[in-house]
């Protein structure tokens, strides 16, 4: 199952481009964010700090960006890893349209978690994963424009039961949202 | 770093040096050496853990040492007073509501909270009741059947 | 009948210090200056290791040693040993890979031990943990058995061609094929007996400890067996002779299977208390114990039962693909093979069984045995297969069981798949069963489901299970590599109370009691002056431990004969101390009497002349009252018995509830009624936990267990299951004293196929022959709503 999102920003692709590429942007936006630094041109570290139900660990996430094609669209591989928390991997490609006066942010994303998120937290990954995504849009937008709005896209995205044989997720998940996810689920 | 906690602990007035991340059952179990309540699970649902705050039944995974301070907290061994098992601990025995004996305390301990609000449950809402405390042994045949003989004797005592 | 002797329901002596809070289970147990052990875990199911870096986790505050595979290896410890060898069809024998307590380079599933760190708390060994870097290059991995028998599925171990680790059979497969060729009808069903997770409620613990001026080693652990674990891990992983290994298996919290085996975890404590020179505490979080106690059941079948016109089974074809995980467990081969094939043949006379079993490695938990091991398996499938053939033949589920049962009078019976029963009446307890279920009332109360828009459905299981495991012998020739006796001491004291030793182990049984009712009815001593010990290698003789519903029907034998000893050594003291013949000494209530006269002594007196020997025939008889004795049974015993599950399934939400539960059994004859019954009872809920709740499910790319937490892995609480009726009829075992014959894993057997032949038969109605196993809501109300379509 894919899971993917939308979200309509009032302004030009551009500048929707350049705050999803910076990172004192971004790490306001991700709740826990401990630290977030740019490695490389193409790569991205952060820790962040997470506790939801009953456990909290601090997570190692490596980002490695791919298929850069400013301002249009990206690929981020990432990588996770929480200790005996367990760990967290996948990809997100995120797309960058123009409409009038506004940008349209479209994510898709594969994911999967193992070790203790998979053991306790797969049943609860995807709704989980769709509050993150929508609390991560919600500030990132209303930092950008205060009047954002998340376009409810085809699907109905997170709202599907969560397949109980699988943790090959499909989330939809901006780079820092994917961080934040794995964050969270363990 | 360690803090201080102090509560009574079966009528006792206990103090215990604790991290601050120590849970309750922790603290009973390892450091104040009362073993009766168990620990059967890591996601709360299994109430082996399940003693008395103030009068209500907490599972005592769920909570944090410091949150007891000042508090009374009961466990399964200040039951029986003075060598007499109290009424629920006798039906328990007598209905043969344990088997291995693991989830027994835990069961004996939300039973009593049970009584406490409804001295006089059915069977249903026994069996509701203990929704959130896990037998894997008795089928909990035997222990809604000890629950129930127990109130009725707490009842008549 | 003595007062609390045998058939007495006597409430149970060993309840007081559990009711109090006093029971001593291993994780209660301190020792001084112990570490924590913290275990760090593979988070993968198939990688390659190409570095452990655990310098930063040494280095961590209250850390003492943290230790890798490689620690093992140099120290030359062993693998975990496999305690039971099955052939190949053409003889060759099965693939047995090593079972390192802690790998080297390679994990294979998610839960596989890595590296073990020692601190001065547990908080601080789990800390450290997450300080080590393992580098793991990640291989393509295998959960289920279909996935795992492809043609081009990854190889858990590369000398396992195809994941195959046997490839065996049982029975005449000409004479089923020329039966098939015969019948008139034929009937085929596939089944999936779901892979379960015994969460035991206790979760496993162990503490090892070793005394540098003695060399004596000590391990306190959660098991079912201690003897088993000391000669498993003593002669096989550490190489400490026996004398020096002490195993104490204290109380234990239920076990079901899931602590008979021989596990990692005890030998890393064992070994790390010798090299840090203090005591190694191990204790389980309930996320640990699903993903390192061995799962159960997980089978895959295919078989087909030919018919004539005439209702009569002529042969059974079976075909099971059994998941064994990525290593062997203890007993794991045995279980889907001599205890699960060799149950085929169930309470009928089909005169022709070929049963084939392939098991396959999978980068998943190992399995083994688990309450009932096999037989819940081959009861499930063969209870399933004849409802579907009463159901297509228009014969009818009790018409078609009764046409082929075996009858009473043709005992002792040879199936055609090795085993020989010794007795049984499976109708008289179908016919109770069905009274006692109101089965002749049943379409009324289907019809008033119906006026309500429920779907009401009753189903039928006969089961039979050989237990009482095992004429050593026997096992032995069929691949067992340990005896499978039992042994018992009966300790009378100089004043009259009696010691019983026994290699049996309780873990909620409640042996402490039904055994001292054996001492009672024996000796006529009041049963407060009977203890029961077990559970200590330096206190007991050597025992094979409790499984397999094994402890009264051979642990009990072994005290039965020790207490035979102790009659007739009694006899010769009273016969002394009565200047009469020992022939002519009666020995009943306590009292020991010369035949016809009022002259008699008291067990008592002669207790104490024992051990006071001034009066004694000491130029005959040795003084002491002690004796043993060692029992190895003459054949497995067989209960059996009929269950009948009445549900109700909501068509607009699938949720399905017992409404009733029958349970008839055979369990021979019953030392304490009320504790066979509490048996039965929390088997029936086990096997309606494996009908309607309870699945083990990994992810089959990642190989990630998904359902490991109890949240997610459901099992029966309190409000899920009904009140039970439990019932027996008695027909007594023929090889041994008491006709005795097991109990512990009946309800197990019996339950799950009852209650999905009735969910079956409550869909059936509106076209729904199958449904698969958990039943749970989703599934239900998907068939409901194909069937519909």
């Amino acid at each position: 199952m894919e899971i993917q999102g939308e979200y309509l920003i009032a302004g030009p692709r551009e500048r929707v481009w350049d705050a999803l590429n910076d990172v004192d942007i971004l790490r306001e936006c991700i709740p826990g964010c401990e630290s977030l630094e740019r490695v490389s041109d193409s790569e991205l570290q952060a820790v962040v700090m997470a506790a939801i139900g009953p456990v909290k660990a601090r997570f190692n996430t490596k980002i490695t960006l791919e298929n850069l094609r400013p301002p249009e669209s990206y690929t981020m591989v990432g990588e996770s890893k929480g200790g005996a928390a367990g760990f967290g991997r996948g990809t997100a490609t995120v797309t960058l349209t123009e409409s009038v006066d506004s940008t349209e942010l479209h994510y898709s994303a594969d994911f999967r978690v193992g070790g203790k998120l998979a053991q306790v937290g797969s049943r609860l990954v995807l709704g989980a994963t769709r509050k993150i995504a929508d609390d991560f849009f919600g500030s990132f937008s209303r930092k950008l424009d205060a009047g954002a709005v998340r376009v409810e896209v085809h699907g109905g995205a997170g709202r599907q039961p969560a397949p109980a044989s699988r943790t090959w997720l499909a989330i939809g998940a901006a780079l820092l949202v994917l961080l934040i996810w794995w964050f969270l689920l363990r | 770093m360690t803090v201080t906690v102090s509560f009574v602990l079966n009528g006792e007035d206990v103090s215990v040096d604790v991290e601050p991340r120590t849970l309750l059952v922790e603290a009973l179990r390892d450091r104040l050496r009362r073993t009766g309540t168990h620990v059967g699970c890591d996601t709360s649902q299994c109430g082996a853990c399940v003693v008395h705050v103030d009068g209500r039944s907490v599972k005592s995974c769920s909570m944090l040492a410091v949150q007891a301070e000042g508090a009374e907290v009961v466990t399964i061994e200040g039951l029986a007073k003075g060598g007499r098992l109290h009424p629920m601990q006798e039906a328990f025995r007598e209905h043969h509501g344990l088997q291995c004996g693991f989830c027994t305390p835990g069961m004996i301990m939300s039973a009593l909270d049970l009584v406490s609000q409804n001295p006089d449950p059915d069977e249903n809402q026994i069996r509701h009741w203990l929704e959130g405390n896990l037998c894997r042994c008795t089928g909990y045949q035997n222990i809604v059947r000890a629950i129930k003989a127990g109130a009725q004797a707490m009842r008549s005592a | 009948m003595a007062e609390n002797g045998i058939g007495v329901a006597v409430r149970r002596k060993e309840d007081r210090r559990f009711i109090t809070g006093a029971g001593r289970y291993t994780d209660d147990i301190n020792r001084p200056d112990q570490l924590y052990a913290y275990i760090l875990r593979s988070p993968l199911a198939h990688a390659r290791i190409n570095a452990i870096e655990t310098a930063a986790a040494l280095a961590a505050p209250g850390v003492v040693a943290v230790f890798t595979g490689a620690d093992m290896a140099a120290d030359g410890v062993g693998g975990l040993p496999c305690g039971w060898g099955v052939a190949n069809k053409d003889g060759s024998p099965m693939v047995e890979p090593t079972h390192p307590c802690m790998v080297v380079d390679r994990v294979r599933y998610v839960g596989d031990q890595v590296a073990t760190v020692l601190a001065r708390t547990r908080a601080a060994a789990k800390d450290a943990a997450e300080l080590i870097e393992v580098d793991y290059e990640e291989l393509p991995s295998v959960t289920d058995i279909h996935s795992a028998t492809a043609d081009d599925a990854p190889l858990v171990w590369d000398e396992a061609p195809g994941n195959v680790c046997y490839d065996w059979a049982i029975g005449d497969a000409r004479a089923v094929d020329a039966a098939f060729e015969k019948a008139d009808r034929v009937v085929s069903i596939d089944v999936v007996n779901n892979r379960l997770i015994p969460n035991a409620m206790e979760p496993r613990a162990a503490i090892g400890e070793y005394d540098e001026a003695t060399g004596d080693y000590t391990l306190y652990t959660t098991s079912q067996n201690p003897h088993v674990i000391r000669l498993l891990m003593g002669a096989y992983v550490l190489g400490i002779p026996e004398h020096k290994l002490r195993v104490v298996a204290p109380d234990v919290g239920g076990g079901f299977g899931s602590k008979i085996f021989h596990y990692a975890e005890e030998a890393i404590v064992t070994w790390a208390a010798k090299r840090v020179g203090r005591p190694v505490k191990w204790t389980a979080d309930r996320s640990e114990s699903f993903i390192s106690d061995a799962h159960g059941r997980d089978h895959v079948s295919h078989a087909e039962l030919a018919l004539s016109d005439e209702g009569d089974f002529l042969a059974l074809r079976v075909r099971t693909r059994a998941n064994l995980g990525a290593y062997l467990s203890t007993f794991a081969p045995s279980v889907p093979t001599y205890l699960y094939a060799t149950l085929l043949a169930g309470t009928y006379k089909t005169p022709a069984i070929y049963a084939e079993v392939k098991s396959v490695f999978t980068n998943t938990v190992p399995v083994d045995a688990y309450r009932g091991a096999g037989r819940p398996e081959a009861s499930y499938l063969l209870e399933r297969l004849v409802d579907k053939a009463a159901r297509v033949t228009g014969i009818g589920p009790i018409e078609l069981r009764r046409r082929n049962f075996i009858d009473p009078d043709s005992f002792p019976y040879q199936t055609p798949v090795a085993l020989e029963y010794d007795t049984g009446d499976y109708d008289a307890c179908l016919a109770k069963a069905l009274e006692i279920a109101d089965y002749a009332g049943f379409d009324r109360r289907r019809k008033e489901s119906a006026e309500r828009g429920k779907l009401r459905g009753i189903g039928i299981a006969t089961y039979i299970e050989a237990c009482g495991i095992a004429p050593s012998n026997v096992a032995g020739a069929l691949g067992a590599r340990a005896g499978l006796y039992e042994v018992g001491t009966i300790r009378v004291n100089p004043t009259g109370s009696v010691t019983v030793l026994t290699g049996s182990h309780s873990h909620g049984q409640g042996h402490e009691t039904t055994f001292a009712q054996l001492v009672t009815e024996a000796l006529g001593v009041d049963i407060d002056n009977v203890d029961v010990v077990h559970g200590d290698t330096a206190k007991i003789p050597f025992g094979m431990g409790t499984y397999g519903s094994r402890s009264l029907a051979v642990g009990g034998m072994a005290l039965m004969a020790a207490l035979d000893k102790v009659k007739a050594k009694s006899k010769k003291i009273a016969a002394h101390l009565l200047e009469a013949s020992d022939e002519d000494i009666e020995f009943k209530d306590g009292k020991l009497t010369v035949a016809g006269t009022d002259r008699s002594v008291s067990f008592g007196e002669v207790a104490l002349a024992a051990y006071v020997p001034h009066n004694y025939p000491l130029d005959i008889l040795e003084p002491g009252l002690e004796e043993t004795a060692f029992y190895d049974p003459k054949n497995f015993t067989f209960p059996a018995g009929c269950h009948i599950a009445e549900v109700e399934i909501d068509p607009d939400t699938g949720v399905t509830e017992v409404l009733n539960f029958v349970a008839a059994d055979d369990f021979g004859r019953i030392v304490n009624p009320m504790i066979v019954e509490g048996q039965v009872h929390g088997g029936v809920v086990q096997g309606i936990g494996q009908a309607l709740y309870e699945q083990c499910v990994y992810d089959p790319e990642s190989g990630q267990l998904l359902t490991g937490s109890m949240m997610d892995y459901c099992m029966p609480k309190a409000d899920n299951v009904p009140r039970l009726e439990v019932a027996t009829n008695t027909t007594l075992c023929t090889h041994n004293a008491l006709g005795v014959k097991g109990a512990g894993e009946a309800g197990a057997i019996g339950a799950t196929p009852a209650v999905i032949n009735a969910v079956v038969d409550a869909l059936s109605g509106i076209g729904v022959d199958d449904v698969p196993i958990p039943a749970t809501p989703e599934r239900v109300w998907q068939a409901i709503r194909q069937a519909a379509a």
